[in-house]
Parts: C-alpha cells; structure tokens; sequence
C-alpha cells in the first residue's frame, strides 16, 4: 500500500523559500500574497509495514527540532493550496535518494517497481486587508481569513504555472479552503500531459484538460490524495523496417520521426543501404531493409549538432560593396584547425586539440589541464532549471572523458537573454525573469553539488534574446601527466576490449534532444528531451572513475552527451575498426523502450569506458564499491562495422566509415554588406552637460550593473585553491577580470580563466566583434597575472540560422556573411596573438518563433555572439594582480589609445543608438604592450591591473574607485588619444564611454613609476591621475574644468541598484 | 614530454609500502593502491597526493607520519576530500581519504585513527535535508565504531555537510556521551539561497581543543543550510556548558547579532560552530581546509601591497611558506577586517596582512592527538 508522508518546518520557523514565493508572486504578478508555508511531500510505493514507515519518517525524513511530519495531510492555516510534482518519467532524483536512504535502513533492496517519489505543497495566503490590517496592525498570521486580501483562482493559476511549476516536466494541482468544511476531489488545473509513451497509474481519478470553472475545495482529510508518477510502458519492443522506396518516402517518415533529415543526405543514405556489398554484409546478419536503429542512428550522427555541418560547409562569400569573392571549404579547416596546428607546433605546453572531448595543456612536468567549452540553449530555453543544469553536469563529463579521464577542477558560465524586466508585447515561453532565475539556479546545483567551484561568468541582457536564450557553460579538469608511465592524453579501443557503460539508467529522456537542437524553437518541437541533470550520480560516477583511471583500469572513456551510446559507442570504435553491441544489456530505467530509444537516449550521467577483460572484474568491483552502477554491454571488433544486437538478434549494422565518406558538403551563399552601406551612421549627439547623473545612469545599466547575486549563489571556494576570487575589492563585490586558482594546492602555479563577449558589437560589424572580443579576453587573463606565451582559447560561437530561404529567412545571406568574418577574425587574433584554439563549439539556430499580441507570430534572431573564454598559466600565484588600487599616493597610468569608437558601445545603447564606429584593436600592437605588461606585473610595478571593457574608462575607473574603497583623481586631458592614427584630442564623453580594445588601467606606487614607464616604452601610455583617499572619484574633463565629483558611496549604490535586493 | 618517475620516488614509494604493513591487517583501497602500483604502476608523485594516497603525499610535509593519523570520510557526493586533506598534511598529520564502504565494509577501520573528519558537500544530495541521510547512514552501519572511537579520547570534526551529519548523528551538542540524540539543527538560510562568502568569526571561550589559543577568524562559508537553531533549554545549556565555539562577528570583531550579511545564515545567537562538552568533537558551519594558503583569503593581494609599505614582505612570505610546511606561524595575528557585501568600508582600516588561517584549527587537533 503506497504512503504519503508529509514533512513540513515546524509552524513557528521562518520558512524561507515560502517566503521567496510570497515574494516572488507579489513582486512579479502583483498577487496580494501575505505568506506561503512550504511541505515536503514523500510518496512511498512500496509494500513496508506500518511500524517499518514510522522509523522511516522518524529515523531519516524528520529532524525532531526543526520539522513536524505525518503520513496524514498536514494543514497550516490558508486561503489556497497548491501542489506540484514532476511529470511521469522525469528525473526525480531526491526520490531516488529517499529510496536509496530507505533500502539501507531496511537493510535490503526494494523491488524494481518499487519507489519513491517527491512533490511540493504550498499554502497560500492572501495579504493582510486594509481592514485587516487596520484592526489587527498584525503580520498575516494574527488575521482572520476575512481580514485578508482576496486571492483569486487566476492568480494562483498564474503562480502556480508562472512561477511554481513548468508543464513540460511538472503538473500543479490547486485548491480553494473552503471555510464551510465542503470537501470535493481535486482537479487537475495547468496540467502537462505525459510525453509520448508514458502513462501514469494513480491511485485517484485524475480528471485532467482544461482548468475548470469551478476550483475544486481543499479537504483536509484527503489532502493531495495518492498520486504516482510510475511509467508503465505496456509496449513490447520490436524493431521496424523503414521503407527506402524513394527520397521522399525517406523525407516524410524523417518528419514524422522528428529526425530532421537533411534533404541532401537522404540520396547518401539510400545508396548506402542500395549498395550490393552492403546488401551481402547485412544478409549474413540477417538484416535487410534499414532499421529504425540504423536510420534513427544516422539521423543523430549526420545532425548539424553532432556533425558541425555548417562550420564544415562551403561559403560564398561576396563584398557587396567591393565586389570581392571568396570561397572558403570550411571555416573549421581554414579558421580554427589550420592556425590551431600551426600555433601547436610552435608551442610545447599545447598537448592534445582538436580530436578529444576537450582540449588538453601543459600545467606542470606532472599535470596536464583540460578544457573544452558548451552550449546548452535548447534546452535551457524550454525549461531553463532542467536545461541549464543538464548543461552545466554534461560540460563537466568533456574534461572526465578527455584522455584517460581528467579529475574536474573548475566550471564556467554564461547566460544571454531578454531584459529581466520586459514589459514588451511579445510572448516568450518563460518571462526572461523566471528564465534567468531557472538558469541560475540550475548551473548553481550543477557546480555546488558537483564539488566543482564555478568560477567565472558573464551576462548579457538583449531583446533578441527573447527568441531564444544562450547558456555557455565551460569546464575544465586536471589529469596526472602519466597514467602507468604512459601520456595520460593519449588512448585507443582495442580489438577485443569490453564497452562498458557507467552512471545513470537509460529512459525515454533525452531521445532527440540534438536533432531538436539542431532546428529553430516552434511550438511542435518535441518536449521529451527536456532533462534534469542528477550531479549527485555524476559525482559518485566521477570519483569512481578517477580512482579507475590511477589503477590504470581504463583503456579508453568518453561521455555519454549528444546522441547517447551511439555517438559515444560509435565514436570510440573508430580506434579498434569496429563494435558489437547487445543492446538488451544496457540497464534501464523502465521497461518498454525500443531498441532505437536505447541506442540514441540522451539519458544523463554516463560514460562508455572501454576494458581489458582481464581487469573487467576489478573495475565492476570498484564500480560497486562507489555504489556506481557499470554494465558490460558489448566488445570491441575490427569487423569494421558498429553491429547491434538485441537478445542475439541483429538489429543494426552500419560500416564505420559511412558516416565519413558520404555525404554532399552544405553550401551557403553569404553576402556582405558594410555597415555604411546599411545606412549606420554615427548619431547627432552633442555632450551631455551633468557627467555626473550620466556616468550613474551608465553604472545603473543592466549590462553593467551589479550581479553580484549570481556570483554568490555559486560556490568558487571549493577544492580550496581560489587565489583571485570572481569577485573582489573591499566590498568584494566587483568583479574580477578573470579568476585565478591553485589547482595543485602544493604548487605555486596557477590557472587563470575569462571569457569575454560582445553581441552588439556585431550588429555594426562582426569582424571587430570578434577582434575585440578575442583582445578582451587575452587582456583579462593577462591583468591577472598570466603567461601571455601560455594562452589558450575557447570559442563558442552562438548564431542565427545562415541559411537563406526568401520567406523565412531573408537576411539569411547577410548571417552567413556575419559568420564567415568573424571567423576570418578569429584566425587573424589566434595567429597574432599565439593562441591555440584548445576547443569550441558551435550553436547555429539561435532562433525562435514568438506569439504577439494579435496572434501573429514573429521570427525572432538573436545577435551573433561569440563567448570567447580563455585560459592562461600563472607562473607565480604570488604576483597575480587585482584591480582594486591600494594605497593612495599611487599613479594612475592609461596603457592603449582611445579612439573615438562609440559603436555598439553601451553609451549609445542607453541614448536608443547604434552608431557605426565599432570598437577596433591592433592584435600587433597590442600584444607586443600586454608581454611588457606582463614583465611589470612579474616584476611587481604595478600593485592594481584593470582592463577597460563594455562602458569603457568612465565605468571602470568607477569600478576600481569602489574595489579600493580609496578615491581616484583622473585628468581626461591626459588620457593618450587617436583619431585617423595620429594624437588628437576628442570629446569628455567620448574619452570616457569609448569601448576602443586594447587598453588598460594600473596604479603605480610612486617609488615604481620610472621602472614601469622604461618598461613600458614605446607604448601608448599616460599618466592620467593619482589615488587619494578621500573616498571620491574625481573627474577633470577637457580643458580642466571638474565635470564629474562623486563619492564613492554614491557610485555603488546606483551600480547596485537594479539588482542588488536579489540574494 | 612528461618525466619519469625519479629514483627519489621510487624510493618514496618503497617506504609507503614498508609503513602500509605496520598498520591494521585490513585491506585499505590505499594499500591495494599500494600494490598496484608495485605491478608497476608508477604514476605522477603529485596527482597521487590527491587521490587518497597516505605513502606518498606525507613525504614531505610530515617528519613524524607514525604520530597522527587522519580519517578523512568520502563518497556519495562529499567534496571537499581533497583540501582538507591537504589542510591535515599542513597541520603534519597523515590523513587518509576513505570511501564511506570500505569503512562500513571494514576495509579501514575508525581504531587506526586519532581524527575522524567529516567534511563539506552534499552527500545524497542533501535532498532530505542537509547531512540528513548520512547521518542516518553513519548511525545505522558505525553507530558503536563511532562511540566506540569517540569514547577512547578521539577527535571528531564536522565541517558545513560534515557539521550539518554530526548535528543530525546527535554527537553534537552531545550533553550525554554514549547516546545519539538530535538536539540542534542547522537549517536553511534566512536569505534564502546558497551562498559563498567569507565570514568574519569571533572565537569564544570554550574547551574546543581545536581553536586553542585563537581569538578571530576569516573563512568562508558556502552553504544553503547553515542556520544554528536550537530551543531556549538547550541554547542555555549550550552557552553555560562553553560550548559555543564561534560566532559570526562584524568588521570590529564583534558578534554580528543577527545582521546580514555578517551572520549570513541568520543562526540563532550567531552560532558558527559548537563543540561537545570535551571539546573533542567539533562542528562549523564555515570550511577551515579553504583558507590553506594565504592567496585564499579575498583581501591578500590589498594587504599585500599595504604590508609592503611597512616593510613585512618576509612576514607575508613567511605566511605562504609556513602554510605549506604546517608550523605555527609567529605572525602578528591580524583582526577581523574588510567589510562584507553590505556597507563600504574604508581601505584605511586595512593594514597587516592576512591574519591566521585555517590550517590553525587543524594543527592544534594534531598537536592535541600527539599528546594523548
């Protein structure tokens, strides 16, 4: 008989995330909620006796001082309640921890029917009255339900689909208290269905559809009823033969699959299964027509997602204005593989690119560090808690499949969506408010649950976001240099080596997530790929393996990410020449899945390790004394097939070389055209007259403000090597240019890691978005104290759709112009600068579809973007440098020229404009300054180091006034300006908000000034003002009058005031 | 290229085997470590420190590696395994990472250890509340292994998760040895949310062994659940008993009573770690093992170049060195300073350099144990 227990802080507790819905529901909705008691609701399904549930509810599930609970409903005083829980075959990962703790007390396992699940209850009450509050002057609680404010169905309608529940993995029930003690059932209101497949058993009637009319009422003898999310596929798997009669046989059962077969791979693959050699192969194996394996397989392999279609294409690129043409085959060969190579041979701390899951660097004799960067935006945009956290615990297995494993050290991250406070016409899937809360929150339980700091992270707030979000997410790992005497980087299948599978069971969850990727965001897009990570699995997995990788069990590893087994199996078998699997080994959460759902699950929290069969027993045992579950499932070959089996029968049989030889390159015609030729131009705008109340207003601007609440929600402490913390200075709240950390605690070395991005730059030109953008991010490790010799780079490139189609989208051209600059950038920085591209993604279809006011729809773009993250060496820990000044007396030395380059600044952003002087630099220049600089800070002659980046000298003069706590007295007339190359004077406005790259600030003791200028020689440098301490940044604009005198004080508060009440 | 492993090493190694066999019997997962690697399974000296390696990592950083033995407790989601550790190696005791299964499946057992520590992550998750299943977990399967240890003048310390499983276990307060009984709990944050930030702590009198001789603390906290409540009775118990070991303190040392962010949890009486009434079980909410070095402390680069102007460079260098090689540092001991998130403090108030770190804490536990 299945229990419900119920747990719930004692009622005279404060109830903290109650009392964040409360809030929440009232600032957001502007609900009249007064307050919300939160339950914790356990439902147990299994056959334990009465006395066995009380030590299960006293011994584990209630803490005596804090909590009441009961296998009765509990009640606390409302007008409403609420209940949420997931949806059938979601991950539930507290209920597998609550069946976990229950096993162990009764000392043996459950049934595999047998399980737990959890869901919430809310109680809600309405605010005081003005009556009510009138009579009482009292908090909620000392008012009468008719003393409080009235809250009605729609509102907690909208708190609990808004606000407490997303139908896509959750459903939310609600009730009215009725004071006249009726009692009738509760309905479903907001109700998800279960995805296609799954149903539920329930012990109640559940009528489900439409909310009703009437809000059924709360009976307190029955509460929320017995309700289990069981998945009970009644469905015999069988494996089906897809017709191949023609190409368009092929092309609609792809669309009715969602298989989002490429038009021009359709003729590839039906030759393929057409050939007489494979025909005689597969009849041996008793196989003929393709499978539904096999073509869900190829579906998933040639995705744009896995496959990199785009970055592989042909371009055709012509300058409209110019006339100039260029075919560039491939922009990965030509931008990011070739100046890779040519950097690698030249730089021996580069030690594996371009092949692995993430790339590999040079630490010290004893350690390698890898790194590899992610997009989760997808997801993320659909359900942004699930997704963001999916994300972030997917990136960490990059570093922990690379080589033969690497232990994690460090996550990044970074978020671009709407405007936190859009009050717009159109209707995105989730409010970017509640979509940044999600996102935070999942990357916060990802890294802090994962033991792995998250170090750094950027925001960005745009319009065009609303279409679809971005989340980045980075990671990077440590590996001992040698495994065995062997380089830990390097490693093969055998012929004869098991697969094994480690981590998580395969579901239903995750089946086309990279095929959904791969395509714009509609209303039709499949829900059944939204996941919610489980990083507790992960981390049990991820020291498990470890421990496997130093007894050196682990021929080879790779993670489980896009496209499940079949890319990771697959993949991997490449090195032995081939792979026999038994698909009916492979451990399941449910069953009822048909072989192709096994093959392509995404199901989280799983690594494929290849093993010696005589070490096999030692690594089960191992794996089973981490309580980490690994399953044999196969055996390496060099039959030169990936051959699949289910219960002896074949069910796949794919030549390993198919997916490499094949397929027609995707072409695309790419037309530029210069931003003059678009009609920007700079704007008529003359200088402000208060510098003062503008440079506030610039520090207010969400994109500069203070976001200090993200930041303090992630741990960066642990593994106890932070050395610069992501955010610093006395009120340690600015942030820093890049974080540093001792990733060996012995060592005196560290790792520095930033990232930089510029999204409105590219609405001018995408060329300098990306030189600029690159320069940010070499000048952030560099201010911290990195290696500029020992710079490694990561891009992430985040794009709109570049395929032109004259009705969907007819700027198609334009964007894939956009793309082939910014890669031809990225070349030209990484060449210039030194820098490898260690590794890199690609998201192409940056792109939703959104309801407005009328009905319509609007396709919605998102700017280009490319979140460039990079990683230096910090050769002494003791030398890095903060931004915040440190005693008075100290000089203030502008490094780089301003120019006037207000475009796509945040300057003319707050004034409505775009402008057309983009940000430039001189990677040349530039770089030869940042080793000089680099000498400086070695030599210890600079005691604060700051780059100047988005809302340029003004912001972060500002930014280092508050990190000092000291005061700076600045002369704009001294700052080294150009114009058309030569010295020039330009306006106060234009010297402070210039976004012009390559420039930097320092404070100089005074007894150091010589020593840095002699250093520094033959740069653009200047002195421009000293450090005081009377606690006031004080501006002389040109020609020396004071335009801006502001205590520092002032300057903080408007920086935090548009999120510094989030905690 | 990457080097071989020297002949010190290998040396180094041959001694570690050589100690394995003076301890217990039992098959320790080091050990067996131990003898893969004499298949020749030689691996990088300094990676193997950090994976729970006693023979190798000791060589230099603990003369005397027969004297104190730490148990550092692993698995099922903990994570700070790794640093504190490292913060024993500094204090010059021998600690060992143990897996919660060998433990309970007796491949290690509690007698061959003076420490048992229990430290920071989520272990199941947290999901049913902070440390409440391991606890469960530890009572069910090591309940008298752990009397047993604690009974014989052992020492016990339970950092965030690990403080969060004793509270739950019942070790702490623990007004009556021998039994398990919930008395405190720490709950979620008043603020709502996880947070990482350092903390300023006012060290109390009381019998806590592990905070001998200390009077002011910076760390840095990093939990969602660390709230100290407690009912009147047992609040008055704890404060007559001397039993507060720390309090969240302001800029000027003093108890932060209930202020955010300075108690940034909202614990009652700005309760930051407890001891037992023999000051040999310890539990905080904030992590001694993540201020190891001196660059761990967010004011170090500032103080750093304040420090230089009165010429106390060797004393800032002295830190860094004293960190690694776990001797009581002779430095100045700097007060509580720099303002937390919440108010503008002026730089003037800095001066000095970073004041005691949290190896404190673990070399006077070593120093304790030496003793007995």
């Amino acid at each position: 008989m299945p229990a419900r227990l119920e747990i719930a802080l004692k009622p005279e507790l404060f109830d903290a995330e109650g009392a964040a819905v409360a809030r929440k529901a009232r600032d957001y909705f502007g609900c009249p909620v007064g307050d919300v008691r939160t339950v914790r609701v356990l439902t147990i399904d299994a056959r334990l006796s009465q006395d066995f549930l009380e030590r299960v509810r006293n011994e584990i599930f209630t803490n005596p001082v804090t909590e009441v609970s009961s296998f009765a409903p509990l009640q606390f005083d409302a007008d409403w309640v609420i209940w949420v829980g997931l949806l059938p075959g979601v991950k539930d990962a507290p209920g597998e921890t609550a069946r976990e703790a229950i096993e162990d007390l009764l000392g043996t396992s459950l049934p595999e029917r047998e399980a737990c699940y959890t869901s919430r209850l809310y109680f809600v009450r309405g605010e005081p009255s003005a009556a009510g509050a009138a009579a009482a002057s009292a908090p909620v609680g000392v008012c009468t339900a008719a003393e409080r404010a009235v809250l009605t169905a729609a509102d907690l309608e909208r708190i609990a689909r808004e606000l407490l529940a997303n139908d896509l993995v959750q459903r939310s029930k609600i009730w009215r208290v009725a004071r006249g003690g009726q009692t009738r059932q509760g309905g479903a209101t907001a109700a998800g269905q279960p995805g296609p497949g799954p149903s539920e058993a329930s012990m109640e009637a559940a009528p489900s559809g439409k909310p009703r009319a009437g809000t059924p009422s709360w009976n307190p003898e029955t509460g929320v009823g017995i309700i289990i999310p069981r998945v009970e596929l009644r469905h015999q798997p069988r494996v089906s033969e897809i017709p191949i009669g023609s190409d368009a046989e092929l092309l609609t059962i792809s669309a009715e699959r969602h298989l989002f077969l490429d038009p021009r791979d359709v003729p590839a693959i039906r030759e393929y299964f057409l050939r007489p050699d494979v025909r005689r192969a597969r009849q041996r194996v008793g196989l003929d027509l393709p499978t539904d394996v096999e073509i869900e397989y190829i579906a998933q392999a040639r995705s744009d997602h896995c496959n990199h279609n785009t970055f592989r294409g042909l371009f055709r690129y012509h300058d409209l204005a110019t006339g100039e043409r260029v075919v560039i085959d491939s922009l990965f060969r030509t931008c990011i593989q070739a100046p890779t190579l040519a950097i690698a041979a030249k730089k021996d701390w580069v030690i594996s690119v371009l092949w692995d899951n993430a790339g590999v660097g040079r630490f010290d004799d004893d350690h390698f560090y890898t790194i590899t960067g992610e997009t989760h935006n997808s997801p993320s945009n659909m359900e942004a808690y699930g997704g963001s956290l999916t994300g972030i615990v997917g990136v960490y297995r990059d570093p922990l499949g690379t080589g033969k494993g690497s232990r994690l050290i460090c996550g990044t991250y970074g978020y671009c969506v709407g405007p936190r406070d859009y009050r717009g016409p159109l209707r995105p899937r989730m409010h970017p408010r509640r979509l940044l809360d999600g996102v935070v929150e999942g990357v916060r339980d990802g890294g802090n649950k994962s033991g792995i700091p998250t170090l750094f992270g950027t925001l960005f707030f745009d319009e065009s976001y609303l279409g679809k979000c971005l989340v980045y997410v980075t990671a990077l790992g440590l590996m001992p240099a040698t495994v065995s005497g062997e380089r830990s980087d390097r490693k093969r299948t055998r012929p004869g080596d098991l697969v094994v599978v480690c981590g998580g069971r395969v579901g239903k969850d995750g089946i086309h997530g990279v095929t959904a990727s791969s395509h714009i965001y509609s209303e039709s897009t499949p829900a059944g790929h939204v996941q919610i990570g489980d990083p507790y699995t992960q981390k049990k997995m991820h020291d498990f393996l470890v421990a496997a990788r130093d007894r050196d069990l682990i021929r080879f590893i790779t993670d489980c990410g896009g496209g499940g087994l079949s890319s990771a199996v697959g993949e991997s078998a490449r090195f032995a020449g081939g792979v026999e699997v038994d698909l009916d080994s492979v451990p399941l959460k449910y069953d009822g899945l048909d072989q192709w759902e096994i093959w392509i699950s995404e199901s989280q929290e799983r690594m494929v390790v290849a093993v010696d069969p005589e070490e096999v027993d030692a690594f089960i045992e191992l794996s089973r004394r981490h309580a980490v579950e690994s399953a044999v499932i196969g055996r390496y070959t060099d039959s030169g097939f990936v051959h699949l089996k289910y219960k002896g029968e074949g069910c796949a049989q794919i030549a390993l070389d198919f997916f490499e030889s094949d397929f027609p390159q995707w072409e695309f015609e790419a037309e530029w055209i210069p931003p003059a030729q678009r009609g920007l131009n700079e704007p008529v705008l003359s200088e402000p007259e208060d510098h003062h109340r503008c440079l506030l207003a610039m520090l207010a601007r969400p994109n500069i403000a203070s976001r200090e609440w993200i930041q303090r929600q992630y741990d960066h402490e642990v593994q106890g090597g932070s050395v610069v913390k992501p955010l610093t200075g006395i009120t340690q709240d600015i942030p820093s240019d890049a974080a540093v950390l001792r990733p060996v605690l012995d060592s005196s070395r560290g790792l520095a890691v930033t990232q930089a991005i510029h999204p409105t730059y590219g609405t001018i030109d995408t060329y300098h978005m990306t030189a600029v953008t690159i320069d940010e991010a070499v000048r952030r490790v560099i201010a911290v104290g990195g290696d500029p010799e020992h710079i490694g780079g990561i891009d992430n490139f985040c794009w709109p759709e570049i395929r032109h189609d004259p009705a969907r989208n007819p700027d198609g051209k334009y964007k894939a112009a956009q793309l082939v600059r910014s890669c031809l950038a990225m070349k030209r920085a990484c060449l210039t600068m030194g820098i490898p591209l260690l590794s890199g993604k690609d998201s192409m279809y940056v792109d939703g579809n959104l309801a407005g006011p009328f009905g319509e729809r609007h396709r919605i773009s998102g700017l280009p973007a490319l979140q460039f993250t990079t990683v230096s060496l910090v050769p002494n820990i003791d030398r890095c440098t903060t931004l915040d000044p440190k005693q008075s007396g100290e000089i203030v030395y502008l490094l780089g020229a301003t120019r006037d380059e207000l475009g796509g600044s945040e300057y003319y952003q707050m004034h409505g404009r775009t402008g057309c002087n983009v940000p430039t630099v001189d990677h040349q220049d530039a770089f030869a300054m940042y080793r000089d600089l680099a000498g400086a800070i070695d030599a210890e002659l600079v005691s604060a180091v700051h780059g100047i980046y988005r809302g340029g000298l003004g912001v972060h003069l500002a930014w280092m006034a508050m990190a000092g706590g000291l005061g700076l007295e600045i002369e704009l007339a001294r700052v080294p300006c150009l114009a058309n190359g030569d010295e020039a004077v330009l306006r106060n406005d234009v010297v402070l908000y210039s976004e012009s790259g390559g420039r930097f600030l320092v404070t100089v003791p005074r007894n150091r000034t010589r020593a840095l200028e002699a250093r520094l020689a033959g740069h653009p440098i200047s002195a421009i003002g000293r450090v005081v301490d009377h606690q006031r940044l004080v501006v002389k604009g040109i020609p020396g009058t004071g335009i801006i005198d502001v205590p520092i004080e002032t300057l903080w508060r408007a920086w935090k005031q548009p999120f510094g009440h989030l905690i | 290229m990457a080097s071989e492993p020297t002949a010190s090493k290998a040396e180094g190694e041959a001694e570690s085997r050589a100690q394995s066999r003076v301890q217990s019997g039992v098959q320790s997962e080091a050990e067996s470590r131990v003898e893969s690697r004499a298949q020749g399974r030689a691996e990088s000296r300094a990676e193997n420190r950090m994976q729970s390696t006693p023979q190798s990592t000791m060589q230099s950083m603990a003369p005397d590696t027969q004297s104190v033995r730490a148990l550092v407790l692993g698995g099922y989601g903990i994570n700070c395994d790794l640093e504190t550790e490292y913060a024993f190696h500094c204090a010059g005791a021998r600690a060992d990472r143990v897996h919660i299964n060998d433990l309970i499946g007796g491949r290690v057992t509690l007698r061959d250890y003076h420490i048992l520590a229990l430290i920071g992550g989520f272990a199941w998750a947290d999901d049913h509340g902070a440390g409440v299943i391991l606890a469960t977990k530890l009572r069910h399967h090591l309940g008298d292994a752990i009397l047993e240890f604690v009974a014989a003048g052992s020492f016990v310390i339970g950092i965030c998760n690990g403080f969060q499983a004793l509270a739950n276990l019942g070790l702490l307060p623990g007004f009556t040895p021998g039994t398990f009984r919930r008395e405190v709990a720490l709950t979620y944050n008043d603020c709502g949310n996880f947070r990482n930030q350092w903390v300023h702590l006012k060290i109390e009198e009381s019998p806590c062994v592990f905070t001998a001789g200390l009077s002011a603390l910076d760390l840095p906290i990093r939990h969602g659940e660390g709230k100290f409540i407690a009912g009147p009775d047992v609040l008055a118990r704890l404060q007559g008993g001397r039993q507060i070991v720390m309090r969240y303190a302001k800029t000027n040392g003093e108890p932060a009573q209930g202020a955010f962010p300075w108690n940034p949890n909202g614990s009652l009486e700005d309760i930051a770690g407890i001891c037992d009434p023999s000051g040999r079980i310890f539990g905080l909410m904030p992590h001694p093992e993540a201020f190891n070095h001196p660059t761990n402390h967010p004011d170090w680069s500032r103080r750093k170049w304040t420090a230089s102007r009165r010429a106390t460079t060797r004393a800032r260098q002295g830190a860094a060195q004293d960190a690694r090689q776990g001797v009581q540092q002779d430095l100045p001991h700097g007060a509580a300073r720099g303002a937390p998130q919440g108010s503008l403090g002026s730089a003037q108030q800095v001066d000095g350099v970073v004041g005691q770190d949290g190896i404190a804490l673990f070399r006077n536990v070593v120093e304790a144990a030496k003793r007995i």
